[in-house]
């Protein structure tokens, strides 16, 4: 070879190649992500004392229902207090009032940003998305659920179920579900109730209060706040991919790469939704107890056969399996004498064939 | 933050043109460059600090546009040096007083087409831009000495290329 392009020529020859294309005005969308992340992200080590403060709220959430939670019955401490947690009623603090679609996150899973004014987060290692701040700090989230049985003089049922209704009302609940008897002779009610949680211990104290014979009182109490905040992760780890399609569907050149991720796009979406509503759920059964009142005139049967010893709850068995056999026989016995009647007919009518028969042949 | 945002904003229309001198499909080039970006967003707390953080760049960036060339060749089955032309950007005449201009700028990529990317890629880093051999073998993680002997084949072969052979200078009057 005797022959060599220069370095300059060289140089020249593949910048005005190079010049031939044109740079996108839109540049590369880590601006936008940028962006985001330079308005969302804490200043200098901020973010670890927000981390610090999650990290110690989601403790004393996880720690307070355990002292304070569990189940109990029919005793004066029959209920026992479970965690207080005021804000996790209706108040401004309910999830429901949280914004919804202002956490973001690169696609990377790093530059994180919160709704305005809330806590941040610190960029992440790449895949991994920490629960929003706000989510921890808000209350701790307690599913509470109750259930107290009653019994009172036949002529009182009505009124204390009237009782039962004012004690809720008062406490800012409803009635979502209620079964009564009231006209037969042994009158029962049974309503199941939704009651601010702030207000739960109050109304079973005041149940418990009303004069009829408390037979039962059962309280429970589930901490579901790791699985609120998981699922609200969940949300915002999603709503971030989401909106990364959309920044690449803007840009998607063919309608091949426009359907990809366009269908991406409505992959993640339902993904939101179907989480979106867990936490709703979640939220809901969260911020109201649900408590059932069951009122009677005797103790419900499986109060008695608590009550009673072994060999009386073999000799109700013995019995109950005599009457059961006695009627499975008696059950059975209308299909044999239907056969049995057709065979009888059949018989008579075959006689008096044959002999009529017979006479005629003779 | 600020300062990796600004820098990467300063280095993408470089980083762009050089992705598209090595795949010579503007719109496979850009997604290659925002793929890079976002990688190398995503991990720029590992960023070296430095001169060595262009080398790095370029790793990055090279490292997906080679990864799209042996996607698109695993796909299509077509070799490397097929794939430029048949995704060749549109070589319409451009106006009257570019002509010339244009119809070199396309002489050069045809040329660069013709490479093998072992060869092409080298020769961009180092030609447009501007990485010295040391940085080139950081970005394709292979020793100065390679790198070196790739420019020097690359320039050997693009000086025999009939399309720029006006520019070629004999070489004892380049020595």
């Amino acid at each position: 070879v005797n022959a060599m392009l220069t370095d300059d020529d060289l140089a020249r020859l593949l910048g005005d190649a190079a010049a031939t294309f044109e740079v996108p005005d839109q540049g590369p969308v880590l601006d936008k992500l940028v962006v985001r992340k330079r308005s969302f992200a804490l200043p200098g080590k901020g973010w670890q004392l927000t981390a610090a403060a999650a990290s110690v709220l989601v403790l004393g959430a996880l720690l307070v229902p355990s002292l304070g939670g569990g189940t109990s019955s029919s005793s004066s401490t029959a209920v026992k207090s479970a965690p207080s947690n005021a804000d996790n009623g209706l108040g401004a603090n309910s999830p429901q009032t949280e914004k919804q679609g202002t956490f973001t996150i690169t696609s990377g899973g790093s530059a994180a940003g919160l709704a305005p004014g809330s806590p941040r987060l610190p960029a992440t290692a790449p895949g991994t998305v920490k629960a929003p701040a706000a989510a921890v700090a808000d209350s701790a989230k307690v599913v509470k659920t109750g259930t107290i049985t009653l019994l009172a003089d036949k002529d009182k049922v009505s009124a204390l179920v009237v009782s039962v209704r004012g004690l809720v009302a008062g406490a800012g609940g409803y009635v979502s579900d209620s079964t009564s008897q009231e006209l037969t002779a042994d009158p029962s009610a049974t309503l199941t109730m939704r009651i601010p949680v702030a207000a739960f211990d109050t109304v079973i104290g005041k149940v418990r209060g009303l004069g009829a014979k408390v037979v039962s009182v059962d309280s429970k109490g589930k901490d579901v706040t790791a699985s609120y905040a998981d699922t609200e992760a969940q949300i915002a780890s999603l709503k971030a991919a989401r909106n990364r399609f959309l920044v690449i569907l803007s840009g998607a050149r063919s309608i091949g790469d426009t359907l990809s991720v366009q269908q991406r796009v409505d992959d993640v979406q339902g993904q939101i939704d179907r989480l979106e509503g867990q936490r709703r759920l979640l939220a809901d059964q969260s911020s109201l107890a649900t408590l059932t009142v069951t009122v009677g005139v005797k103790a419900p049967a499986a109060v008695q056969a608590k009550e009673r010893g072994g060999l009386s709850r073999s000799w109700d068995r013995a019995k109950h399996g005599f009457t059961s056999g006695a009627e499975g026989i008696v059950a059975r016995s209308g299909r044999a004498l239907l056969v049995l009647l057709v065979l009888g007919l059949a018989l008579v009518v075959g006689r008096v064939g044959w002999r009529l028969a017979r006479r005629r042949l003779l | 933050v600020d300062e990796i945002e600004q820098w990467l904003k300063r280095d993408y229309p470089t980083a762009y043109r050089t992705a598209c001198l090595v795949l010579r499909d503007p719109i496979e080039a850009q997604d290659a460059v925002q793929e890079a970006f976002l990688r190398v967003w995503r991990f720029r707390d590992a960023i070296p600090a430095g001169d060595a953080r262009k080398a790095w760049l370029y790793r990055v960036v090279v490292n997906a546009c080679v990864s799209r060339i042996r996607s698109e060749k695993s796909r299509t089955g077509k070799d490397d040096g097929d794939l430029g032309l048949l995704t060749l950007p549109d070589a319409s005449p451009s106006p009257h007083a570019a002509a010339e201009h244009a119809h070199l700028a396309d002489d050069v990529v045809a040329a660069l087409a013709d490479l093998p990317e072992s060869l092409r890629v080298p020769l961009v880093l180092r030609f447009y831009a501007g990485l010295s051999e040391k940085e080139i073998a950081v970005a394709i993680d292979r020793r100065p000495g390679t790198v070196k002997s790739r420019l020097y084949d690359a320039r050997q072969r693009l000086a025999l290329d009939p399309r720029l052979a006006a520019w070629v200078t004999p070489q004892e009057a380049a020595q």
